[in-house]
């Protein structure tokens, strides 16, 4: 556990010099807000609130997720950790983890900037917890894809055709209980959705670390 | 061609020719409104299961290789994975080929049908993944999305369906339950396909099998 | 009757589509079947 632990931190401290996915999370996702902005009817973009902050979250998570291994490649930390005497799964949980924490610190700082595009309150709590949860199994499944995409010669299109599909359940559970909450929904509405989320989380997250053994191996 | 592959042919061929005239000339028609295109009901339901029968063989194929490693279980997963691509995409097209007489429009969102949607692009993207990816890693990055995305099914439908009882509309196929006569027909098709199923997925991993043998081959030529 | 043209246009694709996927298959196995026994016999000449 601590060896995940240790990983976490190198992606941390990596990160904290380059600054470099956390910014991109940021400047990809502002863009994709702005850009439905645009795109939609004036009259019906706050009912499209949620599903506009989600496909901003998902577009820019991928592109995270990605640029993380990519960076990972270039600066040949990949073979570093295979060489390293370490359990896949604790590479796993150790990429997993800072993904997420990457992921989920910038869904903070950007919820505040959608409040006040859609003209909502600054902080939601309900929100962040739907986009807590759901980033959990947004990153486990994203990690092991794109562990895979990594190594394909269409990385850009690979990323995407294996995790869109697949986290469709997701992206609707997301959706949807962001829109509820939003609302001023029930809690008990919201906790069904929230739900499906977790069974996401759960059967993914458990998938993912099973697998990516098998996706490291040489 | 071997024996058993004569015999599934020549069945099939029989079922299909007589399933072909129940659906024509025998069974009554179901509903008055929708007309005659409610029998695409006969073939497109069928291809639905016969995607879903490949797929499970992709799902069994891709654990099988990850434990025992042999190269004949990935032949049968990308088979079932390729044959599952080609009747899923044949039953989106008909079920959009259905919805346009039955409710006006091309694509109506039903839960059934989206599902298929994402399902058939889950195992695209099984196929391209091969495609891009280096021989040597290749078989067992694909038995991973078909684990994974064979465990994705009923969760998909089951959020798709949920997703439309929040925004309803409309939905394809038969509402109640089958008469007897649109039962039998169903059946005789259903089986037919199965058949030229049995008959395609050896086709398919006898190739797959085929072409490692020649890579063998110019592999020991070559030393 | 009037909606004819949509079942026979899903029956045709249904038809067709499984007719040229199972012509594919036939045609790339005699191809390879060619291709492994031009091999078998280059590998004999040696």
């Amino acid at each position: 556990m601590r060896k995940a632990l240790v990983i976490i931190w190198k992606d941390v401290l990596s990160e904290a010099r380059a600054r470099d996915l956390l910014t991109s999370f940021l400047l990809y996702a502002l863009l994709a807000m702005l850009i439905f902005y645009f795109a939609l009817n004036p009259e019906i973009v706050d009912d499209a609130a949620a599903g506009v902050l989600w496909v901003a979250f998902t577009f820019a998570g991928m592109l995270g997720l990605s640029r993380s291994f990519f960076l990972e490649r270039e600066r040949g930390g990949i073979d570093g950790l295979m060489l390293c005497p370490v359990e896949r799964e604790v590479v796993f949980l150790g990429k997993v983890g800072s993904g997420f924490l990457f992921m989920f610190v910038a869904e903070l700082i950007l919820m505040p900037v959608f409040s006040i595009f859609m003209n909502l309150p600054l902080f939601i709590p309900r929100l962040v917890l739907v986009a807590f949860l759901a980033t959990i199994g947004f990153v486990s499944l994203g990690t092991l894809f794109a562990a895979m995409a990594a190594n394909t010669r269409a990385q850009e299109l690979m990323l995407p055709l294996l995790f869109l599909p697949t986290a469709v359940p997701l992206i609707i559970a997301a959706v949807e209980s962001s829109a509820l909450v939003l609302a001023g929904a029930p809690w008990g509405e919201i906790t069904s959705w929230l739900q499906m989320i977790l069974a996401f989380d759960a059967i993914f997250f458990v998938l993912a670390i099973f697998a990516f053994p098998y996706v490291l191996e040489t | 061609m071997k024996v058993l592959d004569r015999v599934l042919w020549a069945l099939g061929l029989v079922g299909i020719l007589f399933a072909l005239y129940l659906v024509f000339m025998w069974v009554p028609t179901a509903d008055v409104r929708e007309g005659i295109a409610q029998r695409i009901f006969y073939f497109h339901v069928p291809m639905a299961w016969i995607s879903f029968l490949a797929f499970s063989l992709t799902f069994l194929g891709s654990i099988l290789y990850l434990w025992r490693g042999t190269k004949g279980w990935d032949h049968l997963a990308y088979s079932g994975a390729e044959i599952g691509v080609v009747f899923a995409f044949l039953n989106i097209v008909t079920g959009s080929i259905w919805a346009r007489p039955a409710w006006g429009h091309w694509w109506v969102w039903d839960p059934r049908l989206t599902s298929m949607l994402v399902l058939w692009l889950i195992y695209v993207g099984y196929l391209l993944l091969r495609s891009y990816t280096p021989a040597h890693q290749a078989p067992r990055f694909a038995a991973v999305v078909g684990i994974a995305g064979f465990l994705d099914v009923p969760i998909v439908y089951f959020a798709i369906r949920w997703w439309r009882t929040l925004h309803p509309g409309p939905v394809i196929g038969t509402g109640g339950g089958l008469h007897p006569t649109m039962l039998t027909t169903f059946l005789v098709s259903l089986a037919a396909f199965t058949l030229f199923f049995i008959l395609l997925a050896r086709l398919r991993v006898g190739l797959r099998a085929l072409e490692a043998e020649i890579e063998e081959t110019k592999e020991a030529w070559r030393e | 009757m009037d909606t004819f043209p949509y079942l026979f246009a899903a029956y045709g694709l249904i038809w067709l589509v499984t007719f040229l996927y199972i012509l594919r298959l036939m045609r790339r196995q005699q191809e390879l079947r060619r291709e492994l026994e031009a091999l078998k016999q280059a590998r004999k000449k040696e």
